[in-house]
């Protein structure tokens, strides 16, 4: 009994949405051109649903589901019977009928005493409305297509003459034209009008008004394949089958045109397939449209030439619908027929048992691989049967992954109903195309796709179509277009909503994320429209979009992108202000089976889902690029950008979500200390980039094994809390692996350093080596500073409640030394920091006694060339002010703050040797350097010195200078683009200068000093310490 | 259950004969290779492949807390509780089913654990009942208990 009900529940619920979209298309065939036969058909068919869904409710004693279904069919019946007229509340009565039926349906239990007097009533109305004024059995309502000016022949070219003529006569009463707006004092209008009557059934007609009714006949016609009118001999059941034989003259197809404009009125013409020009009529031009002729669809097919109208490849429905094996007249008779024609090939099967049968075919594939094993090795001759045995399983795996897809059009038929219910409450014309409907989808994700989708269309019509007159103001259409699509793609399903309305104002975007503060007035500058449209993504811009309504668009948005998400789908939209939106869904054919790539970390396999993999990096001992340490995380230089390592090992290995102190141990492990060879990796190693939330990261794994089609499994419920992995899958050779969940990964390794996207004006180092990393941080709320790395000993983290105060000093214990406390904004004109409980204090590295700069936050770390731009108002203390990521930003004079802080002479001093030499005043000195950063800053302390510098950005910019002027002494960097250091000391020597060359590099001296000497330079000086190269600097123009 | 006998499968770990209710599992088997979990508590062994579905396995010794260097767990028996998955533990080897008088039957209590002949048994709470069979103990574990015992070693740690 149970299994029954369920099964009538499935059953009815297919029917109702037949018949509602039966009722919709009579809705709207009435502003079309109706015919009266078709739409009886159509009456029928639901008239036969609603019966049958009667008969079993009544069966299995759902006595209000019966008492309601036997109403509808009343109406049904008076309706097809032309008793009652087909009227918009006839429609709408039976629709909310309906939906009452498929409310009962959800709540079987409780249908039996559902109050359903309400409607009950209005359905009784309904169908006997004509009897109280006429009855039913003398009276139908007709409609014709007349040309007026035909009729109005007879009657002197008087309309009015002519109804009152038809009035008199009395087999026509309650004459109704309608007209389309016409000037009716000049003369009649052109063409076809509608006249609506009711006419007694026995009454001859006039002559006048009898002419045949027109039906509409939607062709395909293939143009190559259409053979020459009256040259083309009757069809012959044996030529039907396919195209006809003999390709006709190009010279006839205006001929043809001409032929198929006298047999009827030929609507919305259409060409597809166009891919030349039609000079000469390319093969596949197929032309479309709608020919409302009162000849019957063999005689069009006979008199145009074409084969038979049975053979679906000439004629077929308007719409990009599967084409249907026989004459489709409407759409709604193109929905009725498969619904026919299923009950015979299609059985209704439990999903369960169709997981068993995957699980089945699973250990169908493990035995076959045993066996490939077993018989490989002993005996050539059973390889033949296994080899079938193997092709065998996986056909039959592919054919029960198919049974679980089901097409589009299962959830894209709903949504007709959705856009006309919402439409007409909102006083919106709308009309909806649905395009693709046989592209097949995963049961589970089409049915976790219909929430999502579903907001999308009300959104397209809440916010999307105007009103009427508000598009009619701007010459378009006054209904809107909602257009449905889905498609394969990249292995994929595409699904587009694209709407003709008003679009989504960029501005309005804008503005509203401004007021919500979820991006700052330069961050927004900064975006494109692609952009800003995207931020109705975010969370937060959907909550608050409630309350206004300024974007449009918006409303839980959020909340679609991440169902979406959780399909493994995305969503993307494009949007033209005034001509409409364009939402983007993709989503995977199947969640069942994924591709993944299969990796080894310390003997284990795991499956890294290939969505998430943007690319693999292999590590090689003998080949440049390696695992470096920035701060608390390992980054890998990945073209010119810093990609954040995570060591899964690691990850695998410490099941507490790692802490600072984790991450310090695991840096400790690994570390390369810089530029020790001796820690490097000594074994080949991989690195699979992989992408969360649109950041990339990089996993660092032992072995990269191809990818591989898996069956997901579930991890089992009480490892759930295993955030690592999203599910298990058994290999081929019946081990067990499980799948790596990127998110928890990543969430686990808690990587703090993420590598954005680096925006203009800042460009990126091409040179790596020579790449100057800094340091960003906060110290204030509002300014971001930065520093070089090669200034900075290292990040320290501790309590302020440990800050301890000698006078007006604040000092910390850092490893049991007092170092001394440095605030920006004691020395510097910027925003105080607010102390909180745990602060970070970076340790300068060449002061003269331990010195910590207080910071707030550090913001990043990353390798950056840098525009700097001089900032007069800070004063000495800063180098300059650039933009580093949309922020202005800072570059602190280290230098210059220790000796504010510590006195003069801060700097690790050795001797007393001053900046003020003899030797230096006035010295003309070329500096060369790549960097603008240390252009600014070694230039500054030269100049300070009392020499006067001149730059140079590389070797050969310097030996244009050299060669334009006198120098008596030139600092050079080594590593720079175009013409190196070495080069530049060679080249300039052999022209014959013979001042002192001093070569200043980041490349460590103890490696590099004598081959630089080798060159030519007589100095050597790490870009460490300015104090140190001021000092040097003099001592060589001294002539020391 | 005064006049009847009952049915246990039985198996033994660390010098233990333990038994569980017929009607709790699903089968026995010898062929056992399994997947760890990384993040899982030192309970769970890891995932086995049973002829296509995966289950959870247990290992019995870290479960009773008996010394695990000395394991030679390769046996699995597989659980089908009347509630929650299915899942299975690691034996050392697959016993007999025996069939129990009802009065042979007692409530276990820890005061009996050192009658035992095995390892000192340390988590005597999976222990449901004991039956005093004429060659030796069988101790009757209570396998509904057993995820549990993860569940609470996962919510500890995280």
């Amino acid at each position: 009994m149970e299994t029954r009900a369920q099964e009538f529940v499935t059953e009815a619920r297919e029917h109702l949405s037949a018949v509602e979209q039966i009722l919709l298309s009579l809705e709207s065939s009435r502003a079309g051109t109706p015919a009266a036969a078709d739409e009886r058909e159509r009456l029928d068919h639901s008239l036969r649903l609603v019966h049958s869904l009667k008969g079993d409710a009544g069966f299995l004693g759902f006595s209000a589901i019966r008492t309601l279904a036997n109403a509808m069919e009343t109406v049904l019946e008076a309706w097809r019977d032309s008793q009652i007229p087909h009227s918009a509340a006839c429609i709408e009565t039976l629709l909310v009928a309906r939906d009452r039926l498929a409310a009962l349906l959800d709540d079987l239990e409780h249908s039996r005493t559902a109050e359903l007097g309400e409607i009950l009533g209005q359905l009784e109305a309904i169908a006997h409305l004509p009897s109280e004024t006429r009855p039913h059995d003398q009276v139908r309502e007709l409609e014709w297509d007349v040309n007026l000016h035909h009729l109005a022949a007879e009657h002197s070219g008087r309309l009015v003459a002519c109804l009152a003529q038809l009035e008199r006569d009395g087999v026509i009463s309650h004459a109704r034209v309608e007209l389309p707006p016409h000037d009716l004092t000049a003369s009649l209008p052109q063409g076809a009008i509608r006249l609506h009557a009711r006419q007694k059934a026995s009454s001859p007609l006039p002559a006048s008004m009898a002419a045949p009714r027109e039906s509409a006949i939607s062709l395909s016609i293939d143009l190559s394949q259409w053979g020459v009118p009256g040259t083309t001999p009757q069809m012959s059941p044996s030529t039907t089958t396919g195209a006809l034989p003999q390709a006709p003259a190009p010279s006839s197809l205006a001929a043809r045109l001409a032929l198929l404009a006298s047999l009827g009125r030929f609507d919305q013409p259409q060409l597809a397939g166009v891919t030349a020009d039609l000079r000469s009529l390319p093969a596949g031009v197929i032309l479309h449209g709608t020919l409302h002729t009162s000849l019957t669809e063999e005689q069009v097919a006979q008199r145009l030439g074409l084969p038979s109208s049975r053979v679906p490849t000439t004629v077929s429905l308007p719409a990009p619908v599967a084409a249907q094996p026989s004459v489709v007249k409407s759409p709604a008779a193109a929905i009725a027929a498969p619904t026919d024609a299923d009950k015979t090939t299609t059985l209704r099967v439990h999903v369960e048992l169709l997981d068993r049968l995957m699980t089945l075919i699973g250990e169908l594939t493990l035995v076959r691989n045993q066996s490939l094993l077993m018989f490989g090795q002993e005996d050539g001759r059973p390889r033949p049967i296994l080899q079938r045995l193997n092709g065998v399983t996986s056909e039959l795996q592919a054919t029960v992954l198919r049974t679980r897809m089901q097409p589009v059009g299962n959830l894209f038929g709903k949504f007709p109903r959705v856009v006309r219910d919402l439409g007409r409450q909102l006083g919106k014309q709308v009309e909806v195309t649905l395009v693709g409907r046989d592209v097949e989808l995963d049961k589970t994700i089409l049915e976790q796709l219909s929430d999502p989708l579903t907001h999308l269309v009300r959104n397209s019509v809440d916010h999307g179509i105007e009103l009427p007159e508000q598009r009619t103001a701007q010459g378009k259409a006054p209904t809107g277009q909602i257009t449905l699509t889905a498609r394969h793609g990249d292995g994929q399903v595409h699904i587009e909503i694209r709407d003709d309305g008003r679009g989504i104002n960029p501005q309005a975007v804008r503005a509203k994320a401004l007021s919500l503060k979820l991006k700052t007035e330069a961050e927004l500058d900064r975006m494109s429209q692609r952009e800003l449209l995207g931020l109705i993504l975010l969370p937060g811009f959907s909550t608050a979009g409630q309350v206004t309504d300024v974007s449009g668009r918006g409303v839980g948005m959020d909340v679609v992108k991440t169902n979406l998400e959780s399909l493994e789908g995305t969503l993307t939209m494009d949007s033209q202000q005034g001509v409409g939106t364009t939402m983007m869904l993709r989503v995977p054919l199947t969640l069942a089976i994924i591709p993944c790539l299969m990796i080894v970390v310390e003997g284990d396999r795991y499956a890294v889902p290939q969505r998430e993999v943007v690319e693999v990096v292999c590590l090689h001992p003998d080949m440049p690029g390696r695992v470096e340490q920035a701060f608390d995380t390992e980054v890998y230089r990945l073209r010119d950008r810093l990609l954040p390592i995570v060591r899964l090992g690691e990850v695998l290995n410490r099941p507490q979500p790692f802490s600072d102190e984790t991450k310090a141990e695991i840096l400790r492990t690994h570390g390369s200390g810089g530029s020790d060879p001796a820690s490097i990796q000594k074994t080949v190693q991989y690195i699979v980039v992989v992408r969360h939330e649109g950041k990339p990261y990089g996993l660092l794994v032992d072995e990269v094994r191809g990818t591989e089609e898996i069956v997901v499994k579930p991890m089992q419920s009480t490892m759930k809390r295993v955030k690592i992995f999203s599910g298990a899958t058994i290999l081929g050779d019946g081990c067990v692996a499980l799948i790596a969940n990127v998110a928890g990964i990543v969430e686990h390794a808690r990587v703090s350093f993420v590598a954005e996207p680096v925006v203009a004006p800042v460009t990126i180092v091409r040179d790596a080596a020579e790449a100057h990393r800094l340091l960003l941080f906060e110290h204030g709320p509002q300014e971001q500073f930065a520093l070089p790395l090669l200034q900075i000993r290292r990040i320290e983290t501790f309590e302020t409640q440990h800050i301890q105060r000698v006078g007006a000093h604040e000092y910390v214990a850092v490893e049991g030394v007092a170092t001394r406390i440095l605030r920006l904004d004691q020395l510097l004109q910027v925003s105080p920091c607010h102390d909180s409980p745990v602060m970070h204090l970076v340790l300068a590295k060449f002061a003269r006694e331990p010195v910590g700069l207080l910071i707030s936050r550090i913001v990043d770390s990353d390798s950056l060339a840098i525009d700097l731009q001089p900032c007069t108002e800070q004063g000495p203390g800063v180098l300059g002010a650039a933009m580093v990521r949309d922020r202005l930003t800072l570059f602190l004079d280290m230098h210059y703050l220790l000796e504010q802080l510590l006195g003069p002479g801060a700097a690790d001093a050795e001797d007393d040797i001053g900046f003020h030499d003899t030797a230096a005043q006035q010295a003309r000195v070329l500096l060369i350097d790549d960097t603008p950063f240390f252009r600014e800053a070694v230039g500054r302390y030269l100049t300070a010195a009392g020499m006067v510098v001149t730059t140079a950005v590389d070797g050969q910019d310097g030996l244009k200078q050299v060669a334009a002027g006198e120098f008596e002494l030139i600092v050079c960097d080594l590593e720079m683009p175009v013409l190196d250091g070495w080069g530049f000391a060679q080249q300039v020597r052999q022209r014959g200068f013979a001042g002192p060359l001093l070569a200043l590099s980041s490349l460590s001296k103890a490696q590099h000093e004598s081959r630089a000497k080798a060159c030519g330079f007589d100095q050597y000086e790490e870009k460490l310490n300015p104090d140190r190269l001021v000092r040097t600097v003099s001592r060589m123009l001294a002539g020391e | 259950m005064t006049d009847s006998t009952s049915l246990y499968c039985t198996f033994r770990s660390a010098g233990h004969w333990f038994g569980a209710p017929i009607e709790d599992v699903k089968e026995v088997t010898t062929e056992t290779a399994c997947t760890r979990i990384p993040h899982a508590p030192p309970e769970v062994a890891g995932y086995v492949n049973m002829r296509g579905h995966i289950f959870l396995a247990l290992d019995l010794r870290r479960l009773l807390g008996f010394d695990v260097s000395r394991s030679s767990d390769n046996r699995l028996v597989l659980f089908k509780p009347t509630v929650g998955p299915s899942f299975g533990i690691l034996v050392d080897e697959i016993g007999d089913i025996a069939s129990v008088a009802a009065d042979e039957i007692e409530e276990f209590s820890a005061a009996a654990a050192p009658l035992a002949a095995g390892e000192p048994i340390r988590r005597v709470d999976l222990i449901d009942k004991v039956c005093r069979c004429p060659a030796e103990l069988l101790l009757i574990l209570q396998p509904k208990k057993f995820l549990r015992v993860v569940e609470q070693a996962m919510a500890s740690t995280s």
